[in-house]
C-alpha cells in the first residue's frame, strides 16, 4: 500500500462534492473551476477534472453553455442543474457527518 | 535548427517544432488510451482537454512570439497530469495486483514496421512467437526459392496482416501489457525515433532507396489487388447480365411458343417433363426460377466488387426471393422423384415368328440403319439416343442386340423381345409394345432394323430390344460387317469373341455354333 495512492484516493472522493461546491456559487469555466482547485491545493495535475466533469454533465448534475470569450475560441461555461443542487445538499449533509465521524475518531485515538 | 508544424489545437492556430508535435501526439494518444470511458464522452473529454492545452499554450506564446518547443510541452504536460492521472475509475483497494489484471497482455499478429526489411511480416510473427525475426526471413526465402509459394504466402499475409501504428498495437504486437508505463515506453521510443529521422536530416531521405521502393511495391500489390477485385466484379456483372437475359428471353419465348402451339418442334424438352403431374408451362418457371436466382446474386455480387457503396437488394425483398427459389427447386425435387417412379417397373413383350430353312443353307444376318430418320457414318450400338422426326417428333434408339441360338425344332425362329419401364407393370409392358421395331427377311438374308422407336418421354426407361435367332442343326449362319457392335455374347463351340465372329461362316452342331473358316489365332 503507497501512502501516494491512498492520498489521491481521498482527494478523488471529495473532489464531486468541491466541484459542485464551486459551481453552487456561480457559473464557470473550466480554467476557472481549475485554478480556485488549484489554489485550495485540492488538485495537483488538471488532468484528473476533464473525465469527472463529463461524468457529472453525463449524471444530469451539471449543464453548459457555450460563451464567447474576449481572447480566443469560445469557453464551455458550466453550471449547477436543479438535481446538481439536491445532489449537492446531501452530500454537504454526508460531509458534515463524514468530518464529525473522523473527528471524533481521530480525538480518541490521540 | 527545426522544422515546425502548423497546428490547429482546440480553434487556435499554432506553430509548433517537429517534434514538440510529435510529443504533444503521443501525449494526447496515451490519455486516450487510458480513459476507460465510451467513444462519446471520450471525444468530449478530449476535445475539452485539447481547448485547455490550447489556453495553456496560447498564454505561453502570447508572453514571447515564437514557435512551440517540447520544453513548452514538457510543461504543459506537468500541469495537465501524467496519463494515468486522468483515469476517473476509483481503483481497487488492492490495486498492486489489480495493476496487473486490467492491463492483461494480449498478443496479436501485426507486421513490425519499425523493425521490416519488406513489410515487416517476418518480424511480426518474430515477435508473436518470441523468435529472432531473421527465422523467418530465412523460411521465406527457402519457401520462395524452393517450389515459389513463399511469395505468395507473403504477399498474403503482406495483405492480410495489418500494421501495428499505434503505441497499443505495438504493445500488443510484443506481447507486453498494455498499461501507462509501457505506453509511454513505447512514447518515448517512438519519439526517440523521430528525433533521431530528424537529426539525420530531410525526413524524406530517412528512409533508404530500398525500403522507398518497397513502399512503392507493396502500395502497387494492393491496388492489383483491388483492381483485380474490380475485374473480376465487371467479368461476374456481364456473365451473370449475359445469362439472365438469355434466361429471360427464353422463358418470353417458350410462352409465345405455347401460346402459339408450335412449341413441340421447336422446343426439346427434357425427358421428365412428358409425364408429370405438374404441367409443362409451370415446370418451365420453376426451371427459370432456379436457374435466375443464383445468377441474380452473382449480378448482385459483381455489383458490390465493383462498387461497395452500392445499394443492392433489402433484406425484405432477398428473403423473398429467396423462399419463391426454394419452392422452385422443391417443385423441381419433386418433378424429378416423380420423373423417377415413372421407371419403378420393367416389362417387355415378345413376339416370335418362324420360317424354313434348308440343311446347309447360309443365313445371311445384317444390320440396317435408316438414314433418311438418322445418319451416322460408322453407325453402331453406341449411336444411342436422339430425336428423329418421322415427322412426328420421336426418341431414335439403337440399344439393339443380337444372339444366336440352336432351335429345338426344324423351324427357324426370330424371337423380339421389347423392355421397357413404367410406373407399374402394366403400364411398362404397354410401354414395350409401342416401341416401333422392323426387320425384313429376304430368303436367306436377314435384314434387321439397327434401331427402333419410342415417344420422347421414354428417354430414361432403359428401353432395349433383343433379337434371338435360332436356327437348327446343320444351318450355316454369316455375320455381316453391320452386326459387329450388336452381338452379344453369342455361345460358340471354340469360344471365339463376338468382335472376331463378324466375316465369318458359323455351323449349326449338335454342340452349337462352330466356326468353319475362323484362324486358329482368334480362339
Amino acid at each position: 500500500m503507497k501512502t501516494e495512492n491512498t492520498k489521491a484516493q481521498m482527494r478523488k472522493g471529495v473532489l464531486e462534492y468541491c466541484i459542485l461546491s464551486i459551481l453552487k456559487n456561480g457559473d464557470a469555466y473550466t480554467s476557472e473551476i481549475l485554478c480556485t482547485l488549484k489554489d485550495a491545493k485540492m488538485i495537483v495535475v488538471e488532468g484528473t477534472i476533464y473525465p469527472l466533469l463529463t461524468r457529472l454533465k453525463n449524471a444530469g448534475l451539471l449543464s453548459y453553455r457555450w460563451e464567447e470569450s474576449p481572447s480566443g475560441p469560445p469557453r464551455k461555461y458550466y453550471m449547477l442543474t436543479e438535481e446538481g443542487g439536491v445532489f449537492l445538499s446531501e452530500l454537504n449533509t454526508t460531509w458534515n457527518e463524514l468530518v464529525n465521524a473522523v473527528t471524533t475518531v481521530t480525538l480518541k485515538k490521540s | 535548427m527545426n522544422k515546425t508544424i502548423n497546428m490547429n489545437l482546440g480553434g487556435l492556430i499554432f506553430h509548433i517544432d517537429e517534434n514538440a508535435y510529435a510529443l504533444l501526439k503521443n501525449y494526447l494518444e496515451a490519455v486516450s488510451n487510458s480513459l476507460n470511458e465510451d467513444v462519446e464522452g471520450k471525444t468530449e473529454i478530449i476535445a475539452d482537454i485539447e481547448a485547455r492545452i490550447s489556453e495553456l499554450l496560447s498564454e505561453k506564446t502570447a508572453q514571447k512570439q515564437q514557435a512551440i518547443q517540447e520544453s513548452d510541452i514538457d510543461e504543459v504536460i506537468l500541469v495537465m497530469g501524467q496519463p494515468e492521472d486522468y483515469s476517473d475509475a476509483p481503483q481497487d483497494a488492492n490495486d498492486e495486483s489489480s495493476a496487473k489484471t486490467a492491463t492483461n497482455a494480449v498478443k496479436k499478429l501485426y507486421r513490425d514496421g519499425d523493425n521490416r526489411f519488406l513489410g515487416g511480416v517476418a518480424s511480426g510473427i518474430g515477435h508473436y512467437v518470441k523468435v529472432d525475426a531473421i527465422w523467418f526471413r530465412f523460411a521465406f526465402l527457402v519457401a520462395a526459392l524452393g517450389g515459389g509459394f513463399g511469395i505468395p504466402i507473403y504477399i498474403l499475409l503482406w495483405v492480410l496482416v495489418p500494421e501495428a501504428k499505434t503505441s497499443i498495437e505495438k504493445l500488443e504486437m510484443e506481447g507486453a501489457p498494455v498499461n501507462i508505463d509501457n505506453i509511454e515506453k513505447t512514447i518515448r521510443k517512438g519519439f526517440e525515433n523521430a528525433s533521431q529521422t530528424l537529426k539525420s536530416g530531410d525526413y524524406g531521405k530517412v528512409k533508404s532507396g530500398l525500403h522507398k521502393l518497397l513502399n512503392i511495391l507493396g502500395t502497387l500489390v494492393l491496388r492489383i489487388f483491388k483492381a483485380f477485385g474490380k475485374a473480376l466484379g465487371f467479368f461476374v456483372i456481364f456473365i451473370s447480365g449475359l445469362v439472365l437475359v438469355s434466361l429471360a428471353l427464353g422463358l418470353f419465348s417458350l410462352g409465345s411458343f405455347q401460346i402459339i402451339g408450335i412449341n413441340d418442334y421447336l422446343i426439346d424438352f427434357p425427358a421428365f417433363f412428358f409425364e408429370s403431374i405438374i404441367p409443362k408451362q409451370l415446370l418451365t418457371v420453376l426451371v427459370f426460377v432456379a436457374f435466375a436466382f443464383p445468377f441474380l446474386m452473382l449480378f448482385f455480387l459483381g455489383l458490390k466488387a465493383v462498387n461497395r457503396s452500392v445499394k443492392t437488394m433489402n433484406k425484405p425483398t432477398f428473403l423473398t426471393l429467396l423462399s419463391i427459389w426454394m419452392v422452385a427447386l422443391l417443385g423441381l425435387l419433386f418433378a424429378g422423384i416423380e420423373h423417377k417412379t415413372a421407371t419403378a417397373f420393367e416389362g417387355s413383350k415378345v413376339h416370335e415368328s418362324y420360317f424354313e430353312t434348308v440343311k446347309k443353307d447360309t443365313l445371311h444376318i445384317k444390320i440396317v440403319n435408316n438414314d433418311n430418320l438418322y445418319y451416322k457414318s460408322n453407325f453402331s450400338r453406341k449411336s444411342g439416343q436422339n430425336i428423329v422426326y418421322t415427322p412426328e417428333k420421336k426418341l431414335y434408339s439403337s440399344n439393339l442386340e443380337v444372339t444366336v441360338v440352336q432351335s429345338n425344332s426344324s423351324e427357324a425362329s426370330l424371337k423380339i423381345r421389347k423392355t421397357s419401364e413404367g410406373r407399374n407393370r402394366k403400364i411398362a409392358t404397354e410401354n414395350a409394345d409401342r416401341i416401333a421395331y422392323n426387320y425384313t427377311r429376304n430368303n436367306n438374308t436377314l435384314l434387321l432394323d439397327g434401331y427402333f422407336l419410342s415417344g420422347l418421354e421414354n428417354t430414361h426407361k432403359d428401353e432395349l430390344v433383343s433379337v434371338q435367332v435360332a436356327v437348327p442343326e446343320g444351318v450355316v449362319v454369316y455375320f455381316g460387317n453391320s452386326t459387329r457392335s450388336f452381338l452379344n455374347d453369342i455361345d460358340n463351340v471354340q469360344n471365339i469373341d463376338d468382335n472376331d465372329m463378324v466375316n465369318r461362316h458359323f455351323l449349326m452342331t449338335s454342340k452349337g455354333l462352330e466356326c468353319t473358316d475362323c484362324d486358329e489365332k482368334v480362339y
